[in-house]
C-alpha cells in the first residue's frame, strides 16, 4: 500500500468521522432501504498506462434510520480485467440536509472474494484463493421527491487483495493494491 | 401553458454542488494519477534445476551390491519369481524376498547411479544407468553380478533428466532446488486476460523419469520367463525383445544373446511418452497427450497403429480383453489439464480406439487389472477396487474402498495385491475381492 494511498484513505476516513460526528442527535424512524448501483471504476484517465476502465454493480438492502442516516449490507460484482471481485459490503450513509437536501457522504467497506475470469492456466498459474478488503468512500447525490430516487455518486475505491496462485504445484502469493476513482448511478428505494 | 418547475433555485444549487463533487473526482483522477497506480507485490516460489556434474568414470565404477537399507522413495517395482525389485529413482534397486508375502524380507540394495527402470527375463535383469544399459545376473539374488554394460545406447537429453558432455567425460544431472523471489509490478500480469506460463529462472524440465510418484504399475504379461512390472517404467520385455521408451520413441533391443542386448530398431512416436504396457501382440504407450497402440507383429520392428488423444495429463494405461483403462490426473507435471478421471477405451478396433465411458476420480495414479477386477490408486482418496466386467457400470460396481491410505501404484498378481503408497509397500490378499485384507507392510522413510 503506497504512502499516497494511505494518505488518501486517512483523509477520507477523517472527513467521514467528522461528518458523522456532526450528525444531529439520532431520531430513529426506520424504513426499509435498498439501492441498485451500476458504476465505472477507472485509473488515471489521462495516462498512457494504468488507464483501466472497469464496471461494478452493487445491490444494497438495509434501513434508513431517519432522514439522514442509512445502514445497509449488500453484495456486488466488480471486474478488474482478468479478475472478478464479489464484495460483501457494509454501507453507511450520512446526509446533510435530509433526503430532500440530497447530498451526503457514504462509506462502503467489506470483504471480497476474488476469482479469475480465465478458469484454466494463467500467467502465474491457477488462482486457488483470493480474498480482499474493500474501502470505498463516496460523495453521493440523490434526486427525486418520492420513495424511489435516482442517485449518483463519486468516490475512491481501495482494494487490498491477497491472492494465492498454484504455479505447477508451487505457491505464488500476490499482495495486490488496487485503487480506482469511481462514478456510480443507481436507483434507491426508501 | 403551465411550465412545470421541477426544482427550486435552491435545489438547483444543490445539484450544482453535487455535480461539482463529481467533477472534482474526475479532476482528482488526473491530478493524482499516481494515487491510482495499481501495485502488486509478488512472492513467487518456483523450482529450478541446477546442474550437477559427475564423471563417467565415477558413475561406471559405482555399481555395487550393498546390504539392505531403508527405502527413501519408490519408483518402479517389478515382481519375478517371488522376489520384489523396487527401484529407488536415480539410486538403484532394492531386492526383497517375497516368498512369504506375509513377511517380506529386505535382502540387499543394488546401487546403480542414474537408475530408473528395470525389466527381467530369465536370470537376467536389464536396467539403465543414465545412458548405459546394464545386464545383471540375478539367478542368485544374494550374489548379483554385473555381466554386461552397453555404453551410450540410451538417450541422453534434458527430457530424460540428464545430459552427457562427452568431451569432458561428464554426466550432467539436474538437482531440484527451490527459490523464493519477491518482486513488484503494476499488476498487469494478473489483471489482463491472457494465458501463459511464468518459468522463472534456471532450467525447467518435465522430468517424468525422475518423479518417484509417477510410477504406475500393472501386470506385464511378457511371457513365462519375464516378471510383472510397472507400465510407467519405460522398459518392458515381450518374448526375446526389450522395448525401451526414450521420451519420444521406442528403442527395440533383441535378447538373442541375453547377456548383451542389441538395439535393432528405433521408432519415433511423439513427445511425452511415459508408460508402456504389453498385451498380446501389441504394446500400449501412455503419453501426456494420448494412448498410442503399437503393433508387434514384427517384434523386431514395431509399427504405430493408432493414437487415442486426450488433454495434456499423466496417463498410465492397462489393458484386458477389448478394453484399455486409462487414468488421467492432475499432478505436478500434468497441470495443463484440470481433470482426474478413469477412462475406458474400446480397443476392439485397434486402428480406431474409442472412448466408452469416463468416470470422475479424485487423483488417480497407478492401476492394475486382474480377471475383471480393477485396482485403482486414487491418491489421497486411497485404493479403490471395482468389478470392471461391465465397463459402463464400473462406478456402480465398487467392491471395496480403502480411503485411509495414500496409494499410487499396484501390482495385482495371484490374489496378492502389491501396492506402493506414501506409507510404504503394502500387500493385500484379494482372494475374496469383497474382503481384501492387509497381509504385510514395509515402511518407507518418505
Amino acid at each position: 500500500m503506497g504512502i499516497k494511498n494511505i494518505l488518501l484513505v486517512i483523509a477520507f476516513g477523517l472527513t467521514t468521522i467528522q461528518l458523522f460526528a456532526q450528525a444531529d442527535s439520532l431520531k430513529v424512524s426506520a424504513k426499509y432501504y435498498s439501492s441498485y448501483q451500476l458504476g465505472l471504476m477507472f485509473n488515471c484517465i489521462a495516462c498512457e498506462s494504468n488507464n483501466r476502465l472497469n464496471i461494478s454493480t452493487l445491490m444494497l438492502h438495509g434501513v434508513s434510520l431517519n432522514d439522514k442516516h442509512v445502514i445497509a449490507i449488500g453484495i456486488g460484482r466488480e471486474a478488474y480485467g482478468g479478475l472478478v471481485s464479489r464484495p460483501l459490503i457494509f454501507h453507511l450513509e450520512r446526509y446533510y440536509k435530509g433526503f430532500t437536501g440530497q447530498y451526503g457522504f457514504v462509506i462502503d467497506t467489506g470483504t471480497a472474494f476474488i476469482k479469475t475470469q480465465q478458469e484454466e492456466w494463467g500467467w502465474f498459474g491457477q488462482l486457488e484463493r483470493g480474498r480482499a478488503f474493500v474501502f470505498h468512500p463516496q460523495f453521493i447525490f440523490t434526486s427525486g421527491e418520492r420513495n424511489a430516487k435516482i442517485q449518483i455518486a463519486a468516490g475512491y475505491k481501495f482494494v487490498r487483495a491477497d491472492l494465492m496462485y498454484n504455479n505447477w504445484g508451487m505457491p505464488t502469493w500476490v499482495d495486490m493494491d488496487l485503487s480506482r476513482f469511481t462514478f456510480n448511478v443507481g436507483l434507491r428505494i426508501n | 401553458m403551465k411550465v412545470v418547475k421541477f426544482y427550486s433555485n435552491e435545489k438547483a444549487r444543490e445539484i450544482a454542488k453535487a455535480l461539482g463533487f463529481v467533477l472534482s473526482i474526475l479532476l482528482l483522477s488526473i491530478l493524482f494519477k499516481s494515487c491510482t497506480a495499481d501495485k502488486c507485490t509478488v512472492t513467487n516460489t518456483y523450482m529450478y534445476y541446477s546442474p550437477v556434474e559427475t564423471s563417467l568414470t565415477t558413475i561406471r565404477t559405482s555399481v555395487i551390491v550393498e546390504p539392505a537399507r531403508e527405502i527413501e522413495s519408490a519408483g518402479r517395482i517389478y515382481f519375478k519369481d517371488d522376489y520384489l525389485f523396487i527401484n529407488e529413482p536415480g539410486e538403484g534397486i532394492h531386492i526383497i524376498d517375497n516368498r512369504i508375502p506375509e513377511s517380506p524380507v529386505k535382502l540387499n540394495f543394488l546401487k546403480i547411479p542414474g537408475n530408473y527402470d528395470l525389466a527381467i527375463r530369465g536370470p537376467f535383469l536389464y536396467t539403465d544407468s543414465y545412458m548405459d544399459l546394464l545386464t545383471f545376473d540375478v539367478s542368485d539374488v544374494r550374489n548379483i553380478r554385473l555381466v554386461n554394460r552397453e555404453e551410450n545406447v540410451l538417450r541422453a537429453d534434458v527430457f530424460m533428466g540428464f545430459t552427457v558432455d562427452q568431451a569432458r567425460n561428464m554426466v550432467i544431472t539436474y538437482k531440484q532446488e527451490q527459490q523464493v523471489e519477491i518482486s513488484e509490478n503494476d499488476c498487469s500480469a494478473f489483471l489482463e486476460s491472457w494465458g501463459g506460463r511464468f518459468w522463472g529462472g534456471g532450467i525447467i524440465m518435465l522430468d517424468f523419469a525422475a518423479n518417484p510418484q509417477s510410477a504406475n504399475l500393472n501386470i506385464s504379461p511378457g511371457g513365462n520367463s519375464t516378471g510383472v512390472g510397472g507400465s510407467m517404467a519405460r522398459f518392458t520385455i515381450v518374448d526375446k525383445y526389450l522395448y525401451m521408451l526414450n521420451g519420444s520413441g521406442i528403442e527395440t533391443a533383441v535378447l538373442d544373446n541375453p547377456v548383451k542386448p542389441e538395439i535393432v530398431h528405433k521408432l519415433s512416436v511423439g513427445w511425452g511418452l511415459e508408460t508402456v504396457f504389453p498385451y498380446q501382440d501389441k504394446i500400449f504407450i501412455g503419453s501426456t497427450t494420448g494412448m498410442h497402440i503399437i503393433s508387434l507383429q514384427n517384434p523386431a520392428s514395431p509399427t504405430h497403429l493408432s493414437t487415442y488423444q486426450h488433454f495434456f495429463a499423466c496417463d498410465p494405461v492397462v489393458v484386458e480383453g477389448k478394453y484399455a483403462y486409462v487414468t488421467l490426473r492432475t499432478g505436478t507435471n500434468c497441470r495443463m489439464a484440470n481433470l482426474n478421471v478413469l477412462e475406458v477405451i474400446d480397443i476392439s478396433n485397434v486402428l480406431d480406439p474409442r472412448l466408452v465411458k469416463s468416470y470422475p476420480m479424485h487423483n488417480p495414479h497407478g492401476l492394475g487389472i486382474d480377471d475383471g477386477i480393477l485396482f485403482l490408486c486414487d491418491g489421497d482418496a486411497g485404493l479403490k477396487i471395482f468389478d470392471a466386467k461391465d465397463p459402463l457400470r464400473i462406478d456402480k460396481n465398487v467392491l471395496a474402498r480403502y480411503p485411509d491410505i495414500n496409494a499410487y501404484d499396484v501390482i495385482p498378481l495371484n490374489n496378492v495385491l502389491m501396492m506402493i503408497g506414501k506409507g510404504g509397500l503394502y500387500q493385500y490378499s484379494y482372494s475374496d475381492p469383497n474382503n481384501v485384507r492387509q497381509i504385510s507392510h514395509i515402511r518407507f522413510n518418505n
